[in-house]
């Protein structure tokens, strides 16, 4: 590997296609180009067939039934159709949601706009470490609660929420539990029994698969009901209309098998790879923190802040690692992360919080360009910080007011 | 045995040369959302698309293109943006299930809509209106293939401050599109349906129109769409967009084997309906009712003889077997029911139209089981 390649290491963003899920896909994308509606011909069958075929697969990986998944165009819609479909087809009935603050942006934004549409909405706070209280949880639980939303991994900082725990919650107040699992879907197990949960989102293009296509987990026994936010020609049940993307259903469904099969393969490598990048620097850097709960966390999602460096200055010294600070959909705007204020993390060091994300294809020569990267970085940066600078003669960071960006 | 497609309407193959661009963007891992150099070119790609679809369809200088998952969806987006809607009868599924309490404008019997009809309704509202009035009429329909007198109903409902809509997912891509020339502030247009690959679509408007989002989160697309772009397939569209032209011109051909099918079938069955010949329409489509002969009975015979062709909209077809685009053009049900759409395109040969009109006519003279009473 050349200095100047790109590493990849952004895989909470997007991940790259696994080759055996484009080879899946190909023969959609040429012969096989049917509209799967077109239920009068053998293109429209093999359409069908493909897309039952990747229903089945996905619907494997979470223990559910095939007729349970809808597919949608990524996890933004499948959490905006799961929060706002729950709360306006049961609105006249029941008008509270409780959701938590770390939350992806498309749960809280479409908390937002239900707010004013005359819901009332809790916004839990977290711990520390990232994660909920239990017993805040289910206190918060009113009569008029309709739904509890919380999702399974976080995107920033990879902690693991306990989600069977707050299933069995939610069954015991006969509360609807939608958890979106974009982060967490065929990289941990999930059984949508054991968990009680009703209605989960995933995504593909988290998984090796491609973008533009998601689905929506929603619970048929007993029986969850959804108003739909796109309608038209009745496809997924009513629940999702639109022509469906085939040759993208045939990559979530063959990401979905591999994922299934080479979980603890994947997971293994993964682990390996993070225990490396995590004790090398570890052991030779001071001042680097992890953001989330050590122990309740996947891995290869590794989020960390620096102190005493600027963060864009970081950002382009590592410049040959495709890395995120914030979440990839918020980091344009550069404002410190909410997911990191609401852990508690101060803004010096929200500011240079960089999550290094490690997938399928992260090699291990990769991991050690980048440790060797962000260790001359780091000491580099620190030699030209006025921060480092003040801190050695002891001033208190944190009392510095920072210029609004 | 070879399969022939004639259900272009339905969803086209994929140029190749689009294909090949969508496999070759799927190689990298673009989040446009980004910072670093894989979401720059994202970035790029996206913008690009922007250009060029604005180009190809001579929109307005200071328009807007937002990408969609759908046409569905960017109807949806469109629709569900205002307050009141006038449309008419015969408008794609996606725009008449998300429209709540529309005026609904009657087409006649070759399937156009009545611009008095319209002139006279926005002339009754004039008075009690207090928001504008969107007009959404589609430039194409999917069944008939009729195009609309989109300029005339623009140059109407402008009179009376409305904001006009067309869904030209139908027609971009077989007929020139000018939306300029149409004078329309809002345009829906969808991959599938020109080359293009499935899973994107586009809203191009005017900047003054103010749409609401249907999909909240990080903010995308100027925050009326948000999730992470679809860039391979934006990709994809752009470039069979770029294509348009050549498109248009293959389609366009297709009306001379468009025309010998009619010819050959009304010889056959001389009470043979053709909704409707007299009006202008898109140049691959025939959309004919043999009297007495199902469609599902002539669909699932040619299907098995690996002949495609459609009955009514793809997304509705054996569902509920009455189109409504012909109950609003008067069509008897007997009729209707009757009806098989037949949509060409770049890679259907003579020779396929020779096959087909081989099987059908065998398929007609062995039917007298089939037909009804």
């Amino acid at each position: 590997m050349t200095n100047n390649q790109l590493i990849y290491m952004d895989y909470q963003a997007t991940t790259p296609i696994d080759p055996r899920v484009l080879d899946a896909m190909i023969p959609y994308f040429t012969e096989k180009f049917g509209n799967v509606h077109s239920s009068g011909h053998i293109f429209g069958w093999e359409a069908e067939t493909a897309t039952e075929q990747a229903r089945a697969q996905v619907a494997s990986l979470i223990n559910a039934n095939p007729k349970e998944i809808i597919f949608t165009s990524g996890a933004t819609e499948s959490n905006n159709l799961a929060i706002k479909g729950i709360a306006n087809f049961y609105k006249d009935k029941k008008n509270h949601i409780i959701t938590a603050s770390t939350e992806h942006k498309c749960v809280l934004e479409s908390c937002r706009q239900l707010e004013q549409n005359n819901f009332d909405i809790t916004y839990l706070p977290v711990q520390k470490n990232g994660m909920i209280s239990l017993d805040q949880l289910e206190s918060a639980i009113k009569q008029n609660t309709i739904l509890v939303s919380i999702m399974m991994v976080n995107n920033e900082i990879g902690v693991i929420q306990p989600i069977k725990q707050i299933g069995a919650i939610c069954r015991k107040h006969g509360v609807f539990f939608h958890t979106d699992a974009a982060q967490a879907f065929g990289k941990i197990p999930i059984d949508v029994e054991e968990m009680n949960i009703d209605l989960m989102s995933v995504s593909g293009h988290k998984i090796y698969s491609p973008k533009g296509i998601g689905a929506l987990y929603v619970r048929r026994k007993p029986r969850v009901r959804l108003s739909p936010i796109i309608s038209g020609g009745g496809q997924e049940r009513g629940m999702r209309s639109g022509t469906l993307p085939v040759p993208l259903i045939v990559g979530l469904g063959k990401a979905a098998e591999i994922a299934q099969a080479e979980m603890e393969k994947d997971r293994l490598h993964i682990t390996r790879l993070h225990n490396l990048f995590m004790d090398t620097l570890f052991k030779n850097i001071t001042d680097i923190y992890l953001n989330g709960d050590k122990e309740q966390r996947i891995h290869g999602n590794i989020n960390l802040s620096f102190a005493y460096i600027e963060g864009e200055s970081m950002l382009m010294a590592l410049k040959n690692l495709a890395v995120s600070s914030g979440s990839a959909c918020t980091s344009a705007s550069l404002e410190p992360s909410y997911v990191l204020k609401s852990i508690g993390v101060t803004e010096d060091l929200a500011h240079t919080s960089i999550r290094f994300g490690i997938g399928r294809f992260t090699t291990e020569s990769e991991i050690k360009i980048a440790i060797d990267l962000i260790k001359t970085s780091v000491i580099k940066l620190k030699k030209m910080s006025p921060l480092w600078d003040m801190a050695q003669e002891g001033i208190d960071i944190n009392a510095i007011e920072w210029a609004e960006h | 045995m070879r399969t022939i497609y004639f259900d272009y309407n339905a969803t086209t193959p994929m140029h190749e040369v689009v294909t090949l661009c969508v496999l070759e963007t799927m190689k990298n891992p673009h989040n446009a959302s980004s910072l670093h150099a894989q979401g720059q070119k994202a970035r790029q790609i996206l913008e690009n698309a922007r250009i060029i679809i604005k180009k190809s369809i001579n929109a307005p200088i200071d328009s807007q293109v937002i990408f969609a998952a759908s046409g569905t969806e960017a109807n949806n987006l469109v629709i569900r943006s205002q307050q009141q809607c006038i449309i008419s009868a015969i408008e794609h599924k996606s725009i008449l299930n998300s429209v709540l309490n529309p005026i609904i404008i009657p087409v006649n019997k070759q399937g156009l809509i009545n611009l008095d009809n319209l002139q006279q309704t926005l002339e009754a509202l004039e008075k009690t209106k207090d928001t504008p009035i969107l007009v959404s009429i589609m430039l194409a329909n999917n069944e008939t293939g009729v195009i609309q007198p989109i300029k005339e109903v623009a140059k109407i409902a402008h009179k009376y401050s409305c904001i006009v809509h067309t869904d030209a997912a139908q027609a971009f891509g077989k007929i020139p599109v000018d939306m300029q020339d149409l004078e329309v502030d809002l345009i829906t247009i969808s991959a599938h349906k020109f080359g293009g690959p499935l899973g994107t679509a586009a809203v191009i408007f005017k900047d003054k129109i103010q749409l609401k989002p249907i999909i909240f989160g990080g903010g995308q697309e100027q925050g009326l769409r948000s999730g992470t772009e679809n860039i391979p397939a934006i990709a994809g569209m752009s470039k069979a967009v770029e294509q348009i032209s050549s498109t248009v011109e293959s389609v366009q051909k297709t009306m001379v084997l468009r025309d010998r099918i009619e010819k050959y079938i009304k010889r056959i069955v001389p009470e043979a309906e053709i909704f409707d010949q007299n009006a202008p329409r898109l140049p691959n489509t025939s959309y004919i009712a043999t009297p007495q002969i199902l469609n599902t009975t002539q669909l699932i015979s040619l299907g098995l003889r690996n002949i495609c062709v459609g009955t009514a909209a793809a997304c509705s077809s054996m569902q509920d077997g009455i189109s409504h685009v012909l109950s609003a053009m008067k069509v008897k049900e007997s009729i209707a029911r009757c009806a098989i759409r037949i949509s060409l395109g770049w890679d259907n040969t003579e020779e396929e139209v020779d096959i087909f009109l081989d099987t059908w006519s065998d398929l007609y003279n062995r039917s007298n089981g089939l037909k009804l009473d």
